[in-house]
């Protein structure tokens, strides 16, 4: 009763005032109901990007403006509006509930609980479509971003405020290397987004699992539009998470989005573009397919130390088909990020997981935000890998090689073996440092290949327990000197 | 196609009469025919329809109170809005 009173108290006083005036409002009525897309008349005055709500409760955001027609996207059931429901604009633009309370939460593109629990209570609001941060207020890429991942710290590495696109078929692990990445962020002060975007509701859920029995879900917030949510929170999803992250990047913070995946968002936006009626381009594209995934992409940034020196580090995922980089949206993406993560489905299949592809790989900005202890190791692996793929394809049909030859093949073989690494188990780089500096050394080289796997488990447990000055030291001083690697040096047997 | 000039202009000042006519159309919905005290009483407190020629729509659903629709301009003083907003309001305080 007490909440009834409160409630009767709180509308009485309301009555009491007198005088109060109603705004004048702008209404239109729904003339068409499309998939997720209402067709409204009326709305003389509503602007692009406004909020409007129906009669039924359900508001819905303006994305087209013709002479006399108004089409809104629906945030959410569609179902039950009528035709001839009044709808009226809000005069707000879309944004998202911000607060540090979202950390470790799974939220709708609209920052509404999936969960289970109780929605976020802030004032505090943050717009989707916000333009990125300009040239003044940036600053280049200089702090690596440690995937845990050997291959690409050593090969391709990621440095904070970076875009790496992470590209391949489907089932080559390219979500596996965005969560792992995700994972090795714990203790790193980063907040990471991972961004589903028309993924199955089994696949989302197995990855929270993943991330909370982890212990990660402590510092990352999912951001979920299931394949059975309207296309239009798809298309928004990843927008959402933008906002998500801008508000701890303006805090200072380094922040990691994982968009799984944005060829599933271009086909969301697709349909709703169809649905408009828009013009269809290639592979019935809209016009502005580019701008979708560039303005996204471009929010993306380093801050200067004048606007806190925040961070968003973005991992799109792009799914090919058949291998094909050179498709419409692939080639888009690759063009707007920094550099691009390629699985290759062959290399998976023979058993090289992470199944990267060294030669097509490259990552535009991270070499400057590789620590040097990575540097001195890993110089010599990249040439290492050049030259083995070069040898490796036409030494097949020769017998007797030079011994020069051999060697090089011989290390190669190692140094693949060496790239490759179990799933969610991310390195420290420390870790990654000894086992590539093992490798590059030339330490491995009378190893057999097939052995390789087995000598790795034991030298890196055996660093973690009886070398743990040497690591920490690794870790925070993020170089490698002649006396880590005598140190090391006792790990590996004769 | 050639038109009459003449026949042009009459056209024209048609179409501005009937537009600036539209404009001047303003709905009020009430639940019950308002007489013409109520509609006097009612141009003397909202300007925006002293100059303006008023069409009456009776809707019983709108439960009381007025609605006041002009082009696609709505200042809605109904009952119904009010128990709307109410319902609302109690929705997500809980």
């Amino acid at each position: 009763m007490n909440v009834l009173d409160q409630y009767i108290k709180e509308i009485t006083k309301e009555v009491a005032v007198k005088g109060k005036s109603r705004q004048t409002e702008e209404v239109g009525t729904v003339t068409e109901v499309r998939d997720g897309v209402v067709i409204l008349e009326g709305l003389d005055a509503v602007s692009y990007g406004e909020i409007i709500e129906m009669e039924s409760g359900e508001s819905a955001y303006v994305i087209d403006l013709t002479e006399d027609k108004v089409g809104a996207i629906v945030l959410g059931e569609y179902l039950a509006i009528r035709e001839g429901a009044q709808a009226r604009a809000t005069g707000l633009t879309l944004s998202v509930p911000v607060s540090d309370k979202i950390l470790g939460r799974v939220l709708d593109p609209l920052g509404r609980s999936l969960d289970g629990k109780t929605n976020t209570k802030t004032d505090k609001y943050y717009p989707l479509e916000k333009i990125a941060a300009g040239v003044v207020e940036r600053k280049s890429v200089s702090v690596p971003l440690q995937t845990g991942i050997k291959a690409i710290d050593a090969l391709v590495p990621v440095g904070r405020g970076q875009r790496e696109l992470i590209i391949g078929d489907r089932g080559t692990g390219k979500t596996t290397i965005a969560i792992d990445t995700i994972l090795n962020q714990k203790g790193q002060d980063v907040i990471c987004i991972y961004c589903a975007i028309g993924q199955k509701n089994s696949k989302v859920a197995a990855t929270i699992e993943l991330l909370q029995k982890s212990g990660a879900m402590d510092y990352t917030i999912v951001v979920s539009a299931s394949a059975s949510d309207p296309a239009s929170l798809q298309y928004l999803a990843p927008y959402g998470a933008s906002a998500m992250g801008e508000y701890f990047m303006d805090k200072g913070k380094d922040v990691l989005i994982v968009y799984d995946d944005l060829s599933k968002h271009a086909w969301a936006y697709r349909q709703v573009s169809l649905i408009l009626r828009r013009p269809a381009g290639r592979e019935a594209y809209p016009g502005d397919v580019f701008y979708l995934h560039s303005r996204l992409l471009e929010r993306a940034c380093r801050l200067s130390d004048k606007k806190g020196g925040g961070s968003i580090t973005a991992l799109p995922i792009i799914e090919t088909l058949e291998g094909d980089v050179s498709a419409y949206i692939p080639t888009n993406v690759i063009s707007i990020t920094d550099g691009q993560i390629v699985l290759d489905t062959d290399l998976f299949n023979a058993g090289v997981r992470p199944s990267i592809n060294v030669g097509l790989s490259v990552s535009r900005v991270g070499g400057n935000a590789q620590t040097k202890a990575m540097k001195q190791v890993a110089g010599k692996l990249k040439l290492d890998l050049a030259q083995y793929r070069d040898m490796a394809a036409f030494a097949q049909f020769e017998s007797d090689l030079d011994p020069e030859t051999k060697k090089l093949l011989n290390r190669g073989a190692r140094m693949t073996q060496i790239l490759k690494q179990r799933k969610n188990r991310p390195y420290s780089l420390a870790e990654e440092v000894a086992i590539i500096w093992a490798g590059s050394k030339g330490h491995l080289d009378e190893l057999a290949a097939d052995k390789i796997e087995t000598f790795e488990a034991k030298f890196i447990d055996d660093l973690r327990s009886r070398a743990k000055t040497t690591m920490t030291r690794i870790n925070t001083n993020k170089i490698i000197d002649e006396k880590d690697e005598d140190v090391l040096k006792k790990f590996i047997p004769k | 196609m050639r038109v009459d000039p003449e026949l042009k202009k009459d056209l024209k000042t048609y179409l501005k009469k009937k537009l600036s006519d539209t404009h001047r159309v303003v709905t009020v919905v009430s639940t019950y025919p308002l007489t013409k005290i109520e509609l006097a009483t009612l141009k003397k407190n909202v300007p925006r329809l002293k100059d303006s020629v008023i069409k009456n729509e009776v809707d019983k659903d709108i439960l009381g109170g007025l609605i006041i629709r002009f082009g696609s301009k709505m200042i809605d003083l109904s009952l119904r809005r009010e128990l709307q907003n109410l319902k609302k309001v109690v929705y997500e305080r809980t």
